[in-house]
């Protein structure tokens, strides 16, 4: 059974990016349409982009766009699970507990949800109807790998505490709390909740981001998942071959770019990653 | 110009031009100091201080992780055992901000 820790302190995450398309529209979230496109991913290409990373621990986070609307998912999983130096994570808005439960079953799957659009005045609003779908309501602690994600928006800080209900439902080892990114279009809501991080962690996130993108729709390599689609400044990209695979992997293929000058990603101020993840990348 | 170091990193030396061992540890600023003991975790007791090693071509995430370790003291803590290609980058990387930081002191 896949261990987060290790796969947190090991492995570099990239995002697959399999379809732009989601049921939802988060105000937040740049890298989506509602348009319905690209719905079944092509497995030769995948594989492809699976076999020029085959020599590297790699968390495959499959997402879009709503992974749950993908026609052949399960197939997807099943070509990442073959090579034992991939993981699959699946970040879903909980549409994945609907269409394919049994991934939420499968202890080798990191089932991800961010299940919460944000917090208001008169309540938590949720992303689904998760009190109808087994397992019920939030993600309970459990050994199957699976969590909620919650991101810390301007309004969680604001009106969490009147939640205190909801908030012990989330407050367990099985509940990753993210910090409000740099994904959003609007940039004084960053500045609500933090100031832009150190310029030499900026430089470190830009050596490989938390994280950079295979586009399927594109079909090239993306520098960061924080600058795409709508995003009024859109990030570099890059042919998706051996050599800029193993660049990529080796910290030579990114560089600091002008956007990321004013970048107002949250980068923890202990480092980007601990030197010890450094150490076992750059040993390889 | 190599700097010699004494094996608890208190003190840091010079060979000058008559074979006369010269003590700049005065002249090291303290921040300096304190990060070259840090390197010790990276490096053991193989501490090169060389300005040649400034002159050896690099890749930026060693400078980024070298400066990263001297930005936050808490960055590098423990022993760490990097293979020797890495470590020889990190050389180079550790050298170019060591005599960066003492020129521009």
């Amino acid at each position: 059974m896949i261990n987060l820790k290790e796969i947190q302190q090991n492995y570099l995450a990239i995002d697959f990016f399999m379809s732009m398309s989601c049921n939802k529209d988060c105000h937040y979230c740049t890298s989506y349409t509602l348009e319905m496109r690209n719905l079944t991913v092509d497995l030769d290409f995948l594989k492809r982009v699976l076999h020029y990373l085959r020599n590297y621990k790699i968390r495959v986070c499959l997402l879009g766009g709503e992974p749950g609307l993908i026609k052949n998912l399960d197939d997807v999983i099943a070509e990442v699970k073959k090579n034992p130096n991939h993981v699959p994570s699946v970040l879903s808005n909980s549409f994945v507990r609907k269409r394919y439960p049994h991934i939420l079953k499968d202890p080798d799957i990191l089932y991800v949800e961010h299940n919460i659009l944000d917090f208001y005045e008169d309540g938590i609003k949720k992303l689904g109807n998760l009190d109808k779908l087994a397992p019920y309501g939030f993600i309970q602690p459990n050994e199957y790998n699976n969590y909620n994600l919650c991101v810390k928006t301007p309004n969680y800080f604001k009106y969490k505490d009147k939640f205190p209900e909801e908030m012990k439902m989330l407050n367990h080892k099985n509940t990753m709390w993210k910090s409000f990114n740099g994904r959003t279009p609007n940039k004084d809501d960053v500045l609500a909740v933090h100031t832009q991080a150190a310029e030499i962690d900026r430089k470190m996130c830009a050596a490989f981001p938390m994280v950079p993108v295979i586009d399927f729709e594109k079909r090239h390599i993306v520098h960061c998942s924080k600058k795409f689609a709508n995003n009024p400044i859109v990030s570099r990209n890059f042919e998706i071959t051996q050599e800029n695979i193993d660049k990529m992997m080796n910290f030579r293929l990114f560089k600091y770019e002008n956007y990321c000058k004013t970048c107002m990603e949250w980068v923890e101020p202990k480092g980007h990653f601990p030197l010890s993840k450094y150490e076992a990348i750059l040993n390889e | 110009m190599k700097i010699i170091i004494s094996p608890d990193v208190t003190t840091f030396c010079y060979i000058d031009e008559h074979d006369n061992m010269v003590d700049i540890t005065d002249k090291i600023p303290y921040r300096l100091r304190e990060f070259v003991k840090r390197m010790k975790f990276i490096f053991d007791d193989k501490i090169a201080i060389d300005r040649s090693y400034t002159e050896k071509e690099n890749e930026d995430i060693y400078e980024y992780l070298i400066e990263k370790a001297y930005e936050t003291k808490d960055y590098c803590f423990k022993r760490t055992k990097f293979k020797p290609r890495p470590k020889e980058k990190l050389l180079i990387a550790f050298n170019k901000l060591f005599f960066d930081k003492f020129d521009n002191r």
